[in-house]
């Protein structure tokens, strides 16, 4: 599966939603897209669930539009925090209509994730706990093996241990069946493990597209005596920097350091480099340059 | 397209047999209620029970509930907005058919308890109302499910209107219509259009209903057809 947008704009009446977005995906990888609030990433993933059209620009998945394209849509499972499914209906329900959409649909895995999750069949979805209906939605998107497989922060209301039960299922689901599993979420250190690539959106725009190994290579975290930390981040692309007791600490992206001039060098976490790079200041750097 | 057919008319139904089930029962139960207690007063009460009415005003209310409740789960399913269209226009045809029928078998249902019972008081009759002559049973019944299929048809048009865009132009659009009425001469070509529709008229024609049909089948594909699946009332 190849996703491509060309200049790809949402508005939503005056409100733009995503500004003229151009990217690519392709191949069978976990994707992790990340932004923060209103940056558009629930936007993008319904343009690419065929949700709505969009207003300009290009959504192209295998160079066609999944708006109202069956032999795509029926190709792609989006599972989002809320709002996936009819709450009259039961447990039971829910996984017996979604075996019929998801052509790829496995229900004996289906039937042994709801186990896992402890999901009783014949609850309505209209009662179920908010954590409940995050692990419906997550049966689904995992029994569905959809090539396109994409989760919106589908783990609203589950604790830490189901989180993690969820973050191990994901990993045995794509190895089992690989696909573009595509994951938005704000808990960045939680599952930055699972992402082989991370998408990172800012007010509409993309901000970065990158692979995980070189988003860690590109980056250095540099501490030392202020000074001389100072002096060797002037001219350089500092996304972000602390000072403490006379010690600083500077994090440079995009440099390429041979000799870090005895300063301690070490590495942010995926979670750390998302705030440094979506900080205000930093996006006004990257868009002068 | 058949496939995503199939799969519409499965979600459809299972949208659909619930609030069929439990109108019935409640209206089963309500009629049942009148029927004992026209039984019990020995004659000192007399009552009449029209079936149809009911169900006129169930699928007025189910049209709305029914556009909610399918459109946004069957295309987030992947389902293409023609196909939920293609597939309304059936389903309203047999959702119909259906409520006819199984209207007609309670008016025989009813009618076989008052023959029972021997109850003389109580009447219990369908859209004919015995008061409109030489017109056969099977024409009574195609017209009420002719009326069940243009109320379904408005009823959804509304649905969608409300849907799209959103409370402010959906009551707007619901005022077009007693508004309408204020102009003596709209009023006028209003009643004259009516009475084509109207059984017992001698305007009626039953293949009339068409027009009103394609109308409303127009609209509702225009409305539909590139339909985003955020309401623009709870804008879920």
């Amino acid at each position: 599966m190849e996703i491509r947008t060309n200049h790809l704009t949402k508005k939503y009446r005056k409100e733009v939603a995503l500004d003229d977005l151009s990217f690519q995906l392709s191949g069978d990888k976990i994707v992790g897209l990340l932004g923060k609030n209103g940056a558009g990433k629930t936007t993008l993933m319904r343009l690419l669930a065929g949700h709505f059209a969009q207003t300009n620009g290009e959504m192209l998945i295998n160079q066609e539009s999944p708006f109202n394209n069956y032999s795509l849509s029926k190709n792609i499972c989006l599972i989002m925090e809320s709002n996936n499914f009819h709450d009259k209906f039961t447990v039971k329900d829910i996984l017996k209509i979604s075996s019929k959409f998801y052509p790829y649909w496995d229900k004996e895995y289906a039937e042994e994730l709801r186990e896992v999750f402890r999901l009783k069949p014949k609850k309505k979805v209209k009662t179920l706990s908010k954590g409940m209906y995050s692990a419906l939605g997550i049966i689904v998107g995992l029994a569905s093996n959809s090539p396109i497989t994409i989760f919106d922060e589908p783990y609203i209301g589950l604790d830490a241990a189901f989180r993690s039960t969820f973050y191990d299922l994901l990993l045995e689901s794509y190895e089992r069946n690989p696909r573009l599993i595509i994951l938005s979420t704000h808990l960045i250190d939680e599952v930055s493990k699972l992402f082989e690539e991370v998408v990172i959106l800012q007010e509409g725009t993309l901000l970065l597209h990158e692979s995980v190994d070189d988003l860690a290579n590109k980056h250095i975290l540099l501490s030392g005596n202020k000074e001389e930390v100072e002096q060797f981040a002037s001219n350089k692309n500092v996304i972000h920097e602390t000072s403490m007791l006379g010690q600083k600490t500077v994090v440079l992206y995009d440099e390429t350091i041979t000799d870090p001039a005895g300063l301690k060098v070490s590495r942010a976490s995926l979670q750390e480099l998302f705030v440094y790079l979506t900080k205000e200041e930093v996006k006004r750097h990257a868009r002068a340059n | 397209m058949l496939e995503q057919i199939k799969l519409n008319l499965y979600f459809f139904w299972k949208t659909s047999w619930m609030t069929l089930l439990i109108f019935w029962l409640i209206y089963a139960g309500f009629v049942l209620f009148m029927l004992l207690i026209t039984f019990s007063s020995d004659g000192g009460i007399e009552m009449m029970g029209v079936n149809t009415f009911p169900s006129m005003i169930f699928f007025v209310i189910f049209g709305v509930y029914f556009f909610r409740e399918t459109f946004s789960n069957v295309i987030k399913f992947g389902i293409t907005r023609m196909s939920y269209y293609v597939s309304l226009m059936i389903y309203i045809v047999l959702f119909s058919i259906l409520m006819t029928t199984i209207s007609q078998l309670f008016i025989k249902l009813i009618e076989s308890l008052i023959e029972l019972f021997n109850i003389t008081n109580f009447t219990f009759t369908g859209i004919d109302l015995n008061m409109i002559e030489n017109i056969s049973q099977w024409e009574f019944i195609l017209y009420e499910a002719l009326i069940y299929i243009l109320l379904f048809l408005l009823s959804l048009l509304f649905a969608s209107i409300f849907y799209r865009f959103g409370l402010k132009v959906g009551f707007l659009t619901l005022l077009v219509f007693p508004l309408a009425f204020v102009f003596k001469d709209v009023a006028e070509i209003i009643f004259d259009a009516l009475a084509y529709l109207l059984i017992g008229s001698e305007k009626y024609q039953a293949f009339y209903f068409l027009i009103p049909y394609l109308v409303l089948a127009l609209l509702l594909l225009l409305l539909t057809k590139r339909l985003s699946v955020v309401d623009q009332v709870t804008y879920k």
